[in-house]
C-alpha cells in the first residue's frame, strides 16, 4: 500500500474542479447552496479521498482512482439510453454521464408522484432540499460525500405523495461515460410520504468501455407505514468507479427494502446507511456482488437501530472470480433504548479461483440488553462432491457449477420483497453465468 | 458389457485395489462383498470417475471401450451410474431441474435429440409414480431435509429416468430400515432388463434377499477372493469374512 498523500486544497484535482466550476454549478447565485458548497468542500479538502489508513476504508483503496485524471462532466451529451422494463407498465427517468435527460423520461407523472431533475430543483431555490442535504445522517460522513455535497450538478429528486401507490416500477437508468475520463457527482432525493408503496429499479450501465468516476449520494426518507423497494443493478463496464452513498431514514411501521447486484465496474464501493427512527420500523438490505479479472466490488452498510422494535435483515451473496476482490462491511448498532430490535445479516462468498479474495468484517455494537441479533460470514471454494454428485449424473463440471453458483445467489434474490422483479434479477445473473463460460 | 482388467488403484500414495479382474454381462445381477476398508467403495467411485483416484495399471472396458480417460459426465453419457452410499445435498436445485439438465445432458452426449421442458415433466411424473414417490418431492432441492431413505430413494429415482446400461450401488441398504430397504430393492428390481446390468456392493447379505445375484464376488485387500453363486452370500452370512481377513500376507 503506497503512503497517503498529504493532500492540500490546492493540489486536489476535485478541489480544483470545485474552484473552477463552483460559479457555474446550480443555484450558485442563492446564499445557502454556495454556502453549504463552501462548507463542504472544506470538509473534504481536511482529508482528501479516503486512504486505506481510515479504518472504513482499509479494504478498499482508491489509489488507483487518483491515478486517473478525470475532468468534470460539463455538457449535455445526447446518447440513448437502454431502458430494461417494459415502457407501458413502468415510468422512466434516464441520465446520460450524470446529468438529466428530459427528452428519454416519461412525461406525464401519474398523480401522486413529481419528479424533478436535481439541478432544476436547486436552480429553482427548493429550499425543501436544504433539509434532505443536511440530515443527520451526513454530520460526520465520509469525505466522498462531502464532495458530492460540494460538487453536485444533477440527479433526481422523487416525491411519492402521502398515500399514493405506484402500481409503475419507476426504471433509473444511468448511462456512463461516452468519451474517456469524465467524473460527476449525481445527488438523488427519494422521499416516499405517509403510507405510500413505491418501486424503484436503477441500473447502471454503459454502452461504452470507457473509464469514468460516478460520486453519487442518495437521501432516501420513508414516511410512517411506507413501503419503499429500491433496487439498484450495477453493470457498468470494467473500468469505471462507481461510488454511491445511500442514506436512508425509516419512519414508523416502514419499510425500506434495498437490493444491489453488483457485476460492473473496476471499482465499486455501495455504502448503505440505514437510520431506523421510529418503533415498528424495519429494513431489509440485500445484495448480490460477482466479480472477475480486477474486478473490486464493495459492500459496506451501517444499520442504526435507535428506538424499540425495530428490525433489519441483511442477506449479501458474493461469487468471486479470476484476481477479484470482495469486501463486506457490515456494522449493526443498537442504541440504548433500542430493546426489542432484530437485526439479522449473512454475507456469504464463493470463491471460484485460487487468486479470488475477500475481506468481510461485521461489526455488531449492541448497547440495549434485550435484543436478537446475528452476523455469519463465510467464505469457501465449490464443493468437490456436490461437483461429482452431478457430472455423475451426466453434467458436466461447466454446467454443474453454473447450477451451484445460481442456486448460491438465489437465496439472496428471493430475500427482495417485491416478488415480481426476482426473475428479472434472475435473468442478469444467468446472463453474467453465459459471460463467464 | 463390463470388463475390469487387472485394475490397479491407489489413492495419494497408497494402494487399495491390487488387481481387480471381473466381467459383466447384459442382464446381470453381481453383488460384490466384504469387509470394511476392502476396497468396495473405491471399486464404485473409480467406476464412476472420481478423480482422487489413480489407476496405475489394467482397464476398465465399457462395451468394449476403455473409459478409464474419460470424465464422469462422459461415462454417464455411456450409461454408467453410481448410486451414492452417501446421496449429495444440493440445496437450490431442484430435483426437476437436476433430472431435466442431467437427462438432457446425457442425450446430447450420445447426439440424441433433447426434450422439451413439458415432456420431460411429464416422463419424469411418471416415473415417479411408479416407483410410489410423491411428486411434491420433485419441487424441493436435491436431497436437502431428506431422510436416509428417502436420499436412497432419489437415487433410485433418478436411476429410473436416466435408464443407465450399468447400475452401481453403493451400500446403497446402509442406514436403512427394512421398510425403506424394501422401496429401494422393488425399485431396483423393476429395472432389471435383459440389456442393462448391476453391480450391488454391500457389506450385509440383507439386501440380497430383496436383489437376488447372479454371481457374488468377496473383496479383501484390493482383489476379489472368492466368486461363486448366490448361495456364496449366505455362507459368508454364516461364517463372516474371517476366512479373508487373514490373508494380508498375501495381499501385500
Amino acid at each position: 500500500m503506497s503512503e497517503a498523500n498529504v493532500i492540500s486544497l490546492t493540489d486536489d484535482p476535485f478541489v480544483s474542479h470545485y474552484s473552477a466550476a463552483k460559479d457555474s454549478l446550480p443555484g450558485a447565485d442563492l446564499g445557502w447552496v454556495s454556502d453549504l458548497r463552501a462548507k463542504n468542500i472544506a470538509l473534504y479538502g481536511q482529508s482528501g479521498l479516503p486512504t486505506p489508513r481510515v479504518e472504513d476504508w482499509k479494504f478498499t483503496n482508491l489509489n488507483l482512482l487518483n491515478k486517473q485524471n478525470f475532468a468534470l462532466s460539463s455538457a449535455a451529451n445526447t446518447a440513448e439510453v437502454p431502458f430494461a422494463l417494459e415502457a407501458d407498465k413502468t415510468l422512466r427517468i434516464a441520465f446520460v454521464e450524470g446529468r438529466f435527460s428530459a427528452e428519454q423520461s416519461s412525461k406525464n407523472w401519474p398523480a401522486g408522484v413529481s419528479l424533478e431533475s436535481f439541478a432544476a430543483a436547486l436552480e429553482k431555490g427548493d429550499e425543501s432540499l436544504n433539509e434532505e442535504l443536511t440530515r443527520e445522517h451526513h454530520k460526520g460522513d465520509t469525505p466522498l460525500v462531502a464532495l458530492n455535497t460540494a460538487l453536485m450538478t444533477d440527479g433526481f429528486v422523487l416525491t411519492i405523495a402521502a398515500g399514493t401507490e405506484l402500481e409503475e416500477t419507476i426504471e433509473i437508468v444511468h448511462l456512463g461515460s461516452q468519451s474517456a475520463e469524465l467524473s460527476w457527482h449525481s445527488r438523488n432525493v427519494i422521499r416516499a410520504g405517509e403510507k405510500s408503496r413505491a418501486t424503484i429499479l436503477e441500473r447502471i450501465v454503459d454502452s461504452s468501455e470507457s473509464a469514468y468516476f460516478a460520486n453519487t449520494a442518495t437521501t432516501v426518507v420513508v414516511g410512517d407505514e411506507a413501503r419503499l423497494h429500491h433496487y439498484r443493478v450495477q453493470a457498468a463496464n470494467s473500468a469505471a468507479f462507481l461510488i454511491s452513498h445511500t442514506r436512508a431514514s425509516v419512519g414508523k411501521s416502514a419499510c425500506y427494502d434495498s437490493f444491489i447486484l453488483n457485476t460492473g465496474a473496476r471499482l465499486a464501493r455501495n455504502d448503505i446507511a440505514v437510520r431506523l427512527e421510529a418503533e415498528q420500523s424495519s429494513c431489509h438490505i440485500n445484495g448480490a456482488y460477482m466479480a472477475d479479472g480486477d474486478q473490486h466490488s464493495d459492500i459496506t452498510t451501517h444499520i442504526d437501530h435507535l428506538v424499540p422494535n425495530t428490525t433489519c435483515d441483511e442477506v449479501f451473496k458474493g461469487v468471486l472470480a479470476g484476481k477479484s476482490r470482495g469486501v463486506f462491511q457490515g456494522k449493526i448498532v443498537v442504541h440504548q433504548d433500542a430493546q426489542k430490535t432484530v437485526g439479522n445479516q449473512s454475507n456469504r462468498v464463493l470463491l471460484l479461483s485460487e487468486t479470488a479474495e475477500v475481506d468481510a468484517k461485521p461489526e455488531l455494537e449492541i448497547f440495549a440488553d434485550d435484543v436478537i441479533c446475528s452476523h455469519g460470514c463465510t467464505s469457501g471454494q465449490m464443493d468437490d462432491t456436490q461437483l461429482f454428485y452431478m457430472q455423475a449424473r451426466g453434467l458436466s463440471k461447466e454446467t454443474a457449477q453454473r447450477l451451484l453458483v445460481q442456486a448460491f445467489l438465489s437465496e439472496a434474490v428471493e430475500e427482495m420483497q417485491n416478488e415480481e422483479l426476482q426473475d428479472f434479477f434472475f435473468a442478469l445473473i444467468e446472463e453474467w453465468l453465459a459471460q463467464q463460460a | 458389457m463390463l470388463e475390469i482388467k487387472n485394475l490397479h488403484v491407489e489413492i495419494d500414495g497408497k494402494k487399495i485395489l491390487n488387481g481387480i479382474n471381473l466381467t459383466i454381462k447384459e442382464g446381470e445381477v453381481h453383488a460384490i462383498m466384504g469387509p470394511n476398508g476392502s476396497g468396495k467403495s473405491t471399486l464404485a467411485n473409480v467406476l464412476a470417475g472420481k478423480d482422487d483416484y489413480e489407476i496405475t495399471e489394467g482397464e476398465i472396458l465399457f462395451n468394449g471401450k476403455d473409459i478409464t480417460e474419460l470424465e464422469p459426465e462422459e461415462r454417464a453419457g455411456e450409461g454408467v451410474f453410481l448410486a451414492f452410499q452417501y446421496p449429495v445435498e444440493i440445496p437450490g436445485v431442484t430435483n426437476t431441474t437436476f433430472l431435466k439438465e442431467a437427462f438432457n445432458a446425457q442425450r446430447k452426449y450420445r447426439g440424441e435429440e433433447e426434450m422439451d421442458g413439458l415432456k420431460f415433466v411429464k416422463h419424469l411424473r411418471q416415473k415417479t409414480r411408479d416407483l410410489g414417490i410423491s411428486e411434491e418431492m420433485l419441487k424441493r432441492s436435491v436431497n436437502v431435509g431428506f431422510s436416509g431413505g428417502e436420499k436412497k430413494r432419489n437415487d433410485i429415482l433418478q436411476m429410473s429416468v436416466l435408464e443407465p446400461k450399468l447400475a452401481v450401488l453403493d451400500e446403497t441398504d446402509s442406514g436403512l430400515d427394512i421398510d425403506a430397504l424394501r422401496t429401494v430393492a422393488d425399485g431396483v428390481n423393476g429395472l432389471r432388463k435383459p440389456d442393462n446390468a448391476f453391480v450391488v456392493i454391500t457389506h450385509y447379505q440383507r439386501l440380497l434377499d430383496y436383489i437376488v445375484p447372479d454371481q457374488v464376488h468377496v473383496l479383501a485387500f484390493g482383489k476379489i477372493r472368492k466368486s461363486g453363486g448366490k448361495e456364496l452370500a449366505l455362507e459368508l452370512e454364516e461364517k463372516g469374512y474371517a476366512d479373508f481377513t487373514g490373508a494380508e500376507g498375501e495381499a501385500a
